[in-house]
């Protein structure tokens, strides 16, 4: 009986140890049939990416910057938002995979003609007429204009084999423009940032100006975060 | 009781089979890809696509899809033009916008690829290079993007996509024009002064992107290096790119001098990824000099030690001024046979150790009839 419980120990553990080792290790043909076998262990660069989690770095369905909200005037005014907080931070995984360094930049998904819709109406996210308080001369009839500043944003690196900040460099304040500024720079990183890096960035300030009169609803624009490797 | 010992036994094993599978968990993250057929001899291909192409030509490409997900996706894959971000950045237009230069030199086999977890897939496709395309550098996207439903629009507020793009650069050869200029080096001051931003701007008046170093070296008035950034940043032709490297307020404060370098390879020869082996062209920014103020730990410090310093000057100085005094104005006296030390002293209303310490008089500073002392004069 002993013998028999030791046996069914043994096997139980090889059992464990095979299922859990295996997939770790990959034996060539030639390493087998040679007379001393040699691991051989393969790892290929990942693949760069961006997108939005929360602190416990799940990510974020579906991501939403919330802006501050207006009762709505007969004079331009203008409301403000974070992009990237502590509960959806904005994220660059580089796992060697830009190995000259890369961009990070916030565009309107429907592009430089997009604007801010809602059930019966509409503004405009880049006239920079009289700072978006008047319509210009682009090819809508809406006014408005948002600006980004991530200058004061927060860059936190979560993981890097180099120095944490080398060579990553935060965006300049800007405003979207039609046909002149249609992305606007959040981050950019050299080929001196470590090749396996990942970090986010928190704090990035929006600012949208609304024009005068504007009904009082719910207005939604979608916007993509891309990154790039350079 | 066997049976109970058995069975813990096998429980044993099978917790240690759990938790080793736990410890080895993989770390799950999303989609992306890479150029299927990197160059040997060009190591950027394995991230981007680069090739010299002439007008006219075909060129067959790939790009490997990859789903690092812990699920099932469902990937759009498209191309797009390249775009100018603010800051001169590098960035790939939006699918919505129409493709007008290189964007539209790309035709790929795929749009939408379904992959499992941890599944890969090439997608094979074309550059056809028009016949009158013009010489220099034109670049373009491969964008990788989930294939998902358009986000409810009820809530408000803006509603962020993702996508990963790979830049495709393509050199048509011809007269290749390499020139960058610095057009500005200066400060910035951001998050409530506490931290200084090096703010380089370099403009490329040429006909193709370069890959530019850009060194920004920050020294204290005693030559130490406090603060290296900047690495090699893509500008591409015709435009100014601009940096903001953040340096953290020096903790003791005082002055600075910062310094911009850029290097680039100005030789035509030289391409994407590959340099041409010759002299490398170098220009220096302007040397700048800035005062940082401490901070507030270091304001309280050093306001602590300037006033030890002050209170150790002004005594010094007053021992100096009573030391100068004595010797001017004190007179000598000849002890009398009822005279002790702070007999006298008390006589010429001094303390006795400054009378003993002026005499050189030391323990038990015993004194004799006759012994000649200095001692303040009389007052009338």
């Amino acid at each position: 009986m002993k013998k028999n419980q030791a046996f069914a120990f043994v096997t139980l553990i090889v059992f464990g140890l095979t299922v859990n080792f295996a997939p770790l290790i990959f034996l060539s043909n030639e390493a087998q049939a040679a007379a001393t076998p040699q691991f051989q262990q393969i790892i290929t660069a990942g693949t760069l990416l961006t997108d939005i989690r929360d602190n416990s770095r799940v990510t974020v369905a579906s991501p939403t910057v919330a802006m501050s909200a207006i009762n709505a005037s007969f004079g331009c005014a203008s409301t403000t938002g974070t992009f990237g907080s502590s509960t959806q931070r904005i994220y660059v995984d580089n796992p060697s995979a830009a190995n000259n360094g890369w961009t990070l930049s916030l565009a309107a998904t429907g592009g430089a003609t997009s604007y801010w819709t809602s059930a019966s109406s509409t503004f405009d996210f880049n006239d920079p007429t009289t700072a978006g308080c008047t319509d210009g001369a682009d090819a809508d009839t809406l006014s408005g204009q948002m600006s980004i500043n991530p200058s004061g944003s927060t860059i936190t690196a979560e993981y890097t084999s180099g120095s944490s900040i080398l060579g990553i460099s935060k965006g300049s304040n800007s405003a979207f423009n039609q046909g002149t500024t249609d992305s606007i720079t959040i981050m950019s990183a050299a080929n001196t940032a470590s090749s396996t890096w990942r970090g986010y960035q928190t704090g990035i300030g929006v600012v949208q100006t609304i024009p005068a009169e504007q009904p009082a609803q719910s207005y939604t624009l979608g916007m993509t975060l891309t990154v790039t490797a350079l | 009781m066997k049976q109970v010992r058995n069975l813990t036994g096998l429980f044993s094993v099978l917790l240690l089979v759990f938790f080793a599978q736990t410890s080895l968990a993989v770390e799950y993250s999303g989609i992306g890809g890479r150029p299927a057929y990197p160059q040997a001899d060009n190591k950027r291909t394995e991230s981007i696509f680069v090739h010299t192409v002439t007008p006219g030509e075909e060129v067959k490409e790939g790009v490997k899809i990859i789903n690092n997900s812990g699920v099932k996706k469902s990937i759009l894959v498209y191309a797009t033009d390249s775009e100018v971000a603010s800051g001169g950045n590098f960035t790939c237009a939006q699918k919505a916008d129409q493709k007008v230069e290189a964007g539209d030199w790309i035709k790929l086999d795929k749009s939408v690829v379904t992959l499992e977890s941890t599944e890969s897939e090439i997608i094979p496709f074309k550059i056809l290079v028009p016949k009158n395309a013009s010489v220099g550098e034109h670049n373009a996207c491969i964008v990788i993007q989930e294939n998902k439903n358009t986000p409810d629009k009820t809530e408000g507020g803006i509603q962020i996509s993702f996508r990963t793009g790979l830049r495709v650069a393509l050199l048509v050869p011809g007269e290749i024009k390499r020139n960058l200029e610095i057009v500005k080096y200066e400060l910035r001051k951001n998050q409530g002064n506490s931290v200084i931003v090096l703010h380089p701007e370099v403009k490329n008046t040429g006909n193709v992107s370069i890959d530019t170093s850009i060194k920004t070296l920050t020294k204290n008035i005693l030559g130490q290096i406090i603060n290296e950034n900047g690495g090699q940043y893509p500008i591409l032709r015709d435009q100014t790119s601009e940096w903001n490297f953040e340096l953290n307020r020096p903790f003791w404060g005082g002055w600075y001098k910062t310094t911009l370098k850029v290097e680039y390879d100005a030789n035509p020869e030289a391409t994407v990824g590959k340099p041409s082996g010759k002299t490398i062209t170098s220009l220096a920014g302007p040397v700048i000099w800035f005062y940082s103020a401490p901070s507030t730990k270091a304001l309280g410090i050093e306001i602590v030690l300037l006033g030890i310093l002050i209170a150790v000057i002004f005594l010094a100085i007053r021992a100096q001024l009573n030391r100068r005094k004595i010797k001017n104005t004190w007179v000598m006296y000849e002890v009398l046979d009822e005279d002790d030390l702070s007999s006298i002293a008390e006589r010429h209303h001094i303390n006795w150790k400054l009378l003993a310490k002026t005499n050189h008089l030391e323990a038990p500073f015993l004194i004799k009839p006759g012994q000649k002392l200095r001692v303040p004069p009389q007052q009338q």
